[in-house]
């Protein structure tokens, strides 16, 4: 059991899918959330900048989609996917998600 | 059924045809002009042959100057003079096939203009014929085509109707509103109405012939509005209808398409704000309703084939067969899908 709070990255283009994730987390003290994104560009600089300890990533996003804003993070943190479509969920195992919400 | 199968058809009529010919001739020399049998036969059955196939040519000027199209004088003077030819080479082959086959004092002179008669006849009959099973041909493809066109309708209609509930923006909408219940519920409130609203009034009208355009209009600012609620400033809507044309008449949702695409392919791939343009105007007889939005040149041109847009020309042919169109591309650094349609008035 950790003692300072996980940090944790939440990546959305949609504002109310983020804004819902959020409130979502309130409820668990134990994840910080340190910063918002959205879009997949925002993700990359904002992940090498504050190393979070999790990532919530959204996967249909315009430009860059969740999986390539992984390939494009070096050493990414644990990703739990969040997603309104449930096709990808194959793929997801192959990048070693922690989970997938959808 | 292929064209050369009603040729060959026509073919069939000359093979028995042509033996009737021959034997009436013959009949006609051996019983009036005093020849032998053998004689009027041998005299006329060779010639004959060749003037039924010659006569087949008929079928080419019947193909060329149609019954319905061409003035009554032009047809009776082109085949008249058809006739004379034909009949006059046929007449012209006789005499010298007589000079070669009976004995000279048989005198087929004397029966030549009556050969060239019936030979006028012949051609004319040949002609007739020919028009007749041209006229099979048009009835048959007339009914091929249009069990194909109230085919191809009741496909559209199908899809039409399950083109009227999106259940993708269904599934959409509700999440965004949710995620509005517990921070913002009296717009989470507002949006369930909306969209219910947009729902009835998107199934009422699919069920209808025409709308009006005001009416189709209405239906896209409804749905916009629902998508602002997940996309919020990344979608601008800008509108630019004429007036005058509010109260025309067209088919129901055939905006709606333009409007999905134009999101999917707009906002939805992009991460800068994007502008949406809902334009309708009319121009001389004809209504122009057009949606633009601004696209990323970059992205993989996905956009002309669509199912929703191939649904969209489908319809405007089987309603309005050429008088209308569905155009879309980049214009002016924008993506625009354009309908054009005849203007009417309810």
């Amino acid at each position: 059991m950790s003692q300072s709070p996980t940090t944790a990255i939440i990546v959305d283009d949609e504002k109310p899918a983020r804004q819902y994730l959020r409130e979502l987390l309130e409820s668990h003290p134990e994840i910080e959330v340190v910063a918002e994104c959205s879009n997949g560009f925002e993700a990359v600089k904002a992940v090498a900048e504050l190393t979070p300890a999790l990532l919530f990533l959204d996967i249909q996003m315009p430009k860059l989609d969740g999986f390539e804003v992984l390939e494009l993070i070096e050493d990414p943190p644990a990703v739990i996917f969040v997603t309104a479509y449930d096709e990808y969920a194959l793929r997801a195992f192959d990048v070693h998600a922690v989970d997938y919400l959808l | 059924m292929p064209p050369d199968s009603y040729l060959n058809k026509a073919r069939w009529g000359f093979h028995l045809s042509w033996p009737l010919l021959a034997g009436m001739m013959a009949s006609l020399l051996a019983l009036t002009g005093g020849f032998s049998w053998t004689t009027a036969f041998l005299l006329v059955v060779p010639p004959s042959v060749l003037f039924a196939v010659n006569c087949q040519s008929s079928w080419y000027l019947v193909k060329s100057i149609p019954l319905r199209s061409a003035n009554l004088g032009r047809l009776l003077l082109s085949h008249l003079a058809a006739a004379a030819v034909l009949s006059g080479i046929w007449v012209a082959t006789v005499d010298l096939w007589a000079f070669v086959v009976a004995p000279p004092e048989a005198g087929i002179e004397a029966h030549l203009p009556m050969l060239f008669g019936v030979g006028v006849l012949y051609y004319l009959l040949a002609a007739a014929y020919h028009y007749l099973v041209q006229a099979l041909r048009v009835t048959h493809e007339a009914e091929q085509r249009e069990s194909a066109a109230s085919l191809l309708a009741r496909e559209s209609e199908l899809k039409a109707l399950r083109a009227q509930v999106n259940p993708h923006f269904l599934f959409n909408s509700l999440h965004s509103i949710s995620a509005l219940t517990t921070r913002d519920p009296a717009n989470a409130r507002q949006m369930c109405i909306l969209l219910a609203e947009f729902l009835r009034n998107t199934l009422g009208a699919g069920d209808k012939a025409t709308i009006t355009l005001d009416e189709e209009l209405n239906l896209a600012r409804q749905y916009l509005r629902i998508e602002q609620v997940r996309f919020a400033d990344r979608l601008i809507v800008e509108e630019s209808v004429e007036e005058a044309c509010l109260d025309c008449v067209l088919p129901p949702l055939l905006l709606q398409p333009l409007v999905e695409n134009a999101i999917k392919h707009g906002v939805a791939s992009l991460t800068t704000p994007v502008r949406l343009g809902l334009e309708a105007g009319m121009d001389t007889g004809r209504l122009i309703v057009a949606v633009t939005n601004d696209f990323d040149p970059e992205a993989p041109p996905k956009h002309a084939g669509g199912v929703g847009l191939r649904n969209v020309r489908d319809r405007l042919e089987a309603t309005f067969g050429a008088a209308a169109a569905l155009g879309s591309g980049p214009e002016n650094g924008v993506w625009r899908a354009e309908l054009l349609l005849p203007a009417r008035k309810g």
